[in-house]
């Protein structure tokens, strides 16, 4: 049950986000989700399998993703301030 | 930059190597991975030009979404076979999606776009990091994992890049560019002999390294960034830029130089392994990258006229050149007598 909605919603998840976004924030939120998505099915997975050997993981991966979130954050400011906004298409000062 | 926060940043990129090369759970892999990819954004940015925030973001997005997809294989193959061990990834589902995070990770054909903008907007060091160390963590990945990697997937991915890692350099006229070309190139000289004989992988990523290390390190010194300013960067430091050449060469792979060793032992394996044609295909493309290296070659032997300067040393002294160029361009041009040596090492 849980690992074909598990697949589902991991799968359309980061479909969207390699689907093109206009802007960089909503890159950012869908990032999250799908690591929040993971978490939860961190959580859920002993009711099934019978471990408790995974508690750690579920404090590490919170701690990270909120560390990649604040980053992702900070670097929204920062192309805000160079770019003027954050529409991913307005990168394209390095093309070849 | 600030040295408290460049210390921080360069013991976070240590820490996160070390924490990754050596770990036997995936959870401690991931924590390296991120660690990487959180303390290098701030040596990428550290200019503040729209360039370095634009090279900075897409590095972060490739490298985050990749980072989440190790950690999905590894759940998977936890859920299916109740293993977090490093080694013990045998479930499919989990080695195909764990191979293309590395790909993307590395810089592997179908997720190579990030790569040369990302090394093009950063500053010469950074991108020096960028190509060397932080290909390691991944590299051992693939290494601890590559018993039960499919060698389809692998072998179409080592040809695809060294064939467009080839074809794509052939335009480019930004130094950083061509090297991240070269780089995506050597990459798939790595995966495609990952399968039979995983120790090749890892002398020709070390080998890689060196040379690598060599010519940024001695870009970095005749800050030279373009085919036009390496035209003139002979008057800077003559004896250097000959060496340029030789380091050049030996990344292409000609025979006297340490470049041909991987190349050669790479070839060799594989005709063992009944891959002739594989061989044959990666050898034939690898000709195309051996194009933009004799451009590279070629702009560093030009001291005739028709050329701006009309002396040959110019008035202002330079900073003296890093002592670390000096053993790394012997060990990058004069290793391939010792390669028996170096085949008990690896």
């Amino acid at each position: 049950f849980f690992c074909i909605e598990r697949f589902c919603l991991f799968g359309s998840l980061l479909m969207h986000l390699i689907c093109k976004t206009a802007l960089l924030i909503s890159a950012l939120l869908r990032l999250e989700s799908i690591i929040l998505s993971m978490y939860i099915a961190l959580a859920i997975q002993p009711f099934q399998v019978q471990s408790s050997a995974s508690t750690i993981l579920l404090i590490l991966i919170p701690t990270f993703s909120g560390c990649k979130a604040g980053t992702g954050l900070a670097l929204l400011v920062a192309s805000t301030r160079t770019h003027g906004s954050d529409h991913l298409h307005n990168l394209n000062l390095l093309q070849c | 930059m600030n040295p408290q926060a460049n210390l921080i940043f360069i013991a976070s990129l240590l820490l996160g190597t070390t924490i990754t090369i050596s770990s036997n759970h995936w959870i401690m892999a991931w924590t390296g991975l991120e660690i990487n990819t959180l303390a290098i954004l701030p040596l990428i940015s550290k200019s503040h030009h729209p360039r370095a925030i634009e090279a900075a973001t897409k590095y972060f997005l490739t490298q985050a979404a990749a980072s989440a997809l190790v950690l999905f294989s590894s759940m998977t193959n936890a859920w299916h076979t109740g293993q977090w061990d490093i080694t013990q990834l045998t479930h499919p589902t989990s080695c195909l999606i764990l191979t293309s995070a590395i790909a993307m990770k590395l810089g592997l054909v179908p997720f190579h776009f990030w790569f040369p903008e990302v090394l093009q907007g950063s500053p010469l060091t950074t991108g020096l990091i960028l190509s060397t160390a932080m290909k390691l963590p991944p590299m051992t990945l693939l290494y601890m994992t590559s018993s039960s990697l499919n060698p389809t997937l692998l072998t179409i991915l080592a040809i695809l890049s060294a064939a467009l890692g080839g074809w794509m350099g052939l335009n480019q006229t930004q130094i950083r560019k061509i090297l991240a070309f070269s780089s995506i190139s050597h990459l798939g000289w790595m995966a495609i002999i990952l399968i039979y004989n995983p120790k090749l992988t890892l002398l020709n990523f070390y080998l890689y390294a060196v040379m690598t290390t060599t010519v940024f390190l001695t870009l970095n010194t005749t800050k030279v960034l373009k085919l036009s300013t390496l035209l003139t960067a002979w008057t800077k430091a003559p004896s250097l830029n000959t060496m340029l050449l030789l380091t050049l060469l030996s990344l292409a792979g000609l025979p006297p130089l340490t470049g041909f060793l991987p190349k050669w032992l790479i070839i060799q394996e594989l005709t063992k392994q009944d891959m002739a044609p594989a061989a044959t295909l990666i050898s034939l493309l690898s000709l195309l990258s051996l194009f933009f290296y004799l451009r590279l070659a070629y702009c560093t032997t030009i001291t005739l006229p028709p050329h701006t300067t009309n002396h040959m040393k110019q008035w202002r002294t330079n900073k003296p050149t890093n002592t670390a160029i000096a053993i790394l361009t012997t060990v990058s041009v004069m290793l391939l007598p010792a390669s028996p040596m170096i085949l008990t090492i690896v």
